[in-house]
């Protein structure tokens, strides 16, 4: 069976194609540090966690609604994208997160993953170490490991009525990674280190609160055309930030690539990722778009939300790993 | 009528028993002047120039730091302006002329003030260290000179390959994807303990569609 796999900065999601049906499993790609006699109260509650030799940790959600209880940073086994070099723990916790989400393979099933492009405005990172980490841990799952760009299956998810042509945006927690299909045929695939948590990060800084209390305020529910208070003013500001950061950046690539002559008909802009969930994102994406409409080289049909923006990377890569099984 | 030197020459003249005295007042001209001792004698013998000093024929005065010199010629009196060190190195250079002419003997002498001589050997001191200046300045543009033609001799002898300066590129500084990296094995390690909440969803099938438009897609290609 063929299965797809998004491990992303926030959420690791598994999708697979059952009875007519897609299911996924999603985990929190979070954790925080408890004390070994906590251990007892978290079996009785249920919680997510894990323990190894002395360390107990919480997993998932409940490290994040902890971390905002206590005022305390949730620690991430990802940091903008890319494996965490300064999280100890990090492979661990990965590996076992994986291992839940996925589940363990006898019969050497096709599992596509999903990994981010290289940031180009830091170019002295790449992905060469973070894909082979997962490589090894699907592989250790006892999968068939095949990497995949996370931008470029939103488009084999979202974009099959325009013949998979589109400009994908995945605005995830760690970065957001775009990439322009057209017929299929990958146009251009990159990513910025700005994403949710520079969102969080930037309005926590301006505002002198912990970054997990402007995630749990992003989360819970904020409407970015009206703001009702100070901290969501903040958060609608970087949003803003961000969206005119990424669309300069896709000006400046698709220039830089020269693809004027690949894409011959306009192509929709499919906005998908956990930050891209805030209340009217799109309205407020397709009102910066039009402000730099005129000057934009790259000819855009609409602009429209992914149909499932948690999902959509999980269920791109189930296409791709169920066309690779019926190859 | 007044000069500004400050070159002097005198020379004596035994077999005439005459002063030659020379007076330098531009590039171009000098001024000569043939004197008899006696008439310079009262100059020389002079201890103090404050006033005029010297006879008709030749005399000296010094006010302040200038001093004004007087030879009397065929067309009247003409004078030279120059600083009192020089008058007193005028002085000192007739004093030894008349004594080679045995105008006056070594008890004429007359001793020159101490302020005069410390003036005197800072001239000769300032006058010597310029001398040697140009001299070191002339030899060792000389040298340079020699140094550079010597270079380009060898030089046009060489045969000189060209440069190519490689630009760093930004891209040549990234890992490229045959760098070996490691990558630890065994991440999946035995020894966990653990309990996890997974999420999990069903949605109806929306992906069969586009798994399918993407084979379509694959085979027109593949024909093509």
């Amino acid at each position: 069976m063929s299965v797809g796999l998004d491990i992303g900065t926030m959420n690791i999601v598994s999708a697979r194609q059952q009875d007519d049906k897609v299911h996924t499993r999603r985990i929190r790609d979070a954790f925080l540090d408890l004390p070994l006699h906590a251990k007892k109260v978290l079996k009785l509650s249920k919680s997510s966690f894990m323990q190894r030799d002395g360390d107990l940790l919480l997993l998932g959600d409940q490290a994040l609604e902890m971390a905002i209880i206590f005022g305390k940073e949730v620690r991430r086994p990802l940091s903008q994208g890319l494996v965490s070099p300064s999280e100890i723990h990090s492979l661990e916790v990965l590996g076992y997160l994986i291992q839940e989400v996925l589940g363990l393979s006898a019969d050497k099933e096709t599992c596509f993953f999903s990994i981010p492009a290289a940031p180009v405005d830091n170019l002295s990172k790449d992905v060469i170490y973070h894909k082979g980490v997962f490589e090894r841990i699907v592989t250790e799952c006892g999968y068939k490991a095949i990497a995949s760009n996370e931008a470029m299956a939103i488009i084999f998810a979202e974009a099959a009525v325009e013949g998979f042509s589109a400009l994908s945006f995945s605005f995830g927690s760690g970065m957001t990674n775009i990439a322009l299909a057209f017929n299929g045929i990958e146009g251009m695939v990159f990513s910025v280190e700005r994403g949710g948590d520079w969102i969080d990060g930037g309005a926590a800084r301006s505002l002198g609160s912990p970054q997990s209390r402007l995630c749990h305020i992003k989360e819970v529910g904020i409407d970015l055309l009206a703001p009702k208070n100070r901290d969501e003013e903040a958060l609608t500001f970087y949003y803003r930030e961000l969206i005119n950061y990424v669309l300069d950046w896709v000006q400046k690539e698709f220039t830089k690539r020269q693809l004027y002559n690949v894409v011959t008909r306009p192509v929709p802009v499919i906005l998908s990722g956990g930050t891209s969930k805030a209340g009217n994102f799109v309205h407020l994406f397709r009102e910066e778009y039009e402000k730099r409409k005129k000057k934009f080289s790259l000819p855009i049909s609409e602009i429209r939300a992914a149909t499932d923006p948690l999902n959509a990377v999980a269920k791109g890569l189930l296409i791709q790993a169920i066309n690779e099984d019926e190859d | 009528m007044g000069f500004f030197s400050d070159i002097f020459r005198v020379r004596a003249d035994p077999q005439r028993q005459l002063l030659k005295f020379s007076a330098r007042v531009s590039e171009q001209a000098v001024f000569e002047y043939w004197l008899h001792p006696k008439s310079v004698l009262p100059f020389v013998q002079a201890s103090n120039f404050s006033e005029w000093q010297g006879t008709e024929e030749f005399k000296g005065k010094a006010v302040g730091k200038d001093a004004t010199l007087g030879v009397k010629t065929s067309e009247g009196m003409t004078y030279f302006k120059m600083s009192d060190s020089h008058l007193w190195v005028l002085r000192a250079q007739l004093e030894a002329a008349c004594f080679e002419l045995g105008s006056i003997s070594e008890t004429d002498k007359v001793d020159t003030p101490s302020h005069i001589t410390i003036d005197l050997l800072y001239t000769m001191q300032n006058k010597l260290q310029q001398s040697v200046e140009e001299m070191m300045t002339a030899q060792l543009e000389n040298f340079s000179a020699n140094l550079l033609a010597a270079l380009d001799t060898r030089l046009s002898k060489l045969n000189v390959q060209p440069i190519v300066v490689q630009k760093p590129s930004v891209e040549s500084q990234n890992i490229s994807s045959d760098t070996p990296i490691f990558i630890p094995s065994k991440i999946l390690q035995g020894g966990i303990e653990g309990n996890t909440e997974i999420k999990a969803t069903e949605s109806k099938d929306d992906i069969s569609a586009a798994a399918e438009a993407l084979k379509q897609l694959k085979n027109t290609r593949r024909k093509q």
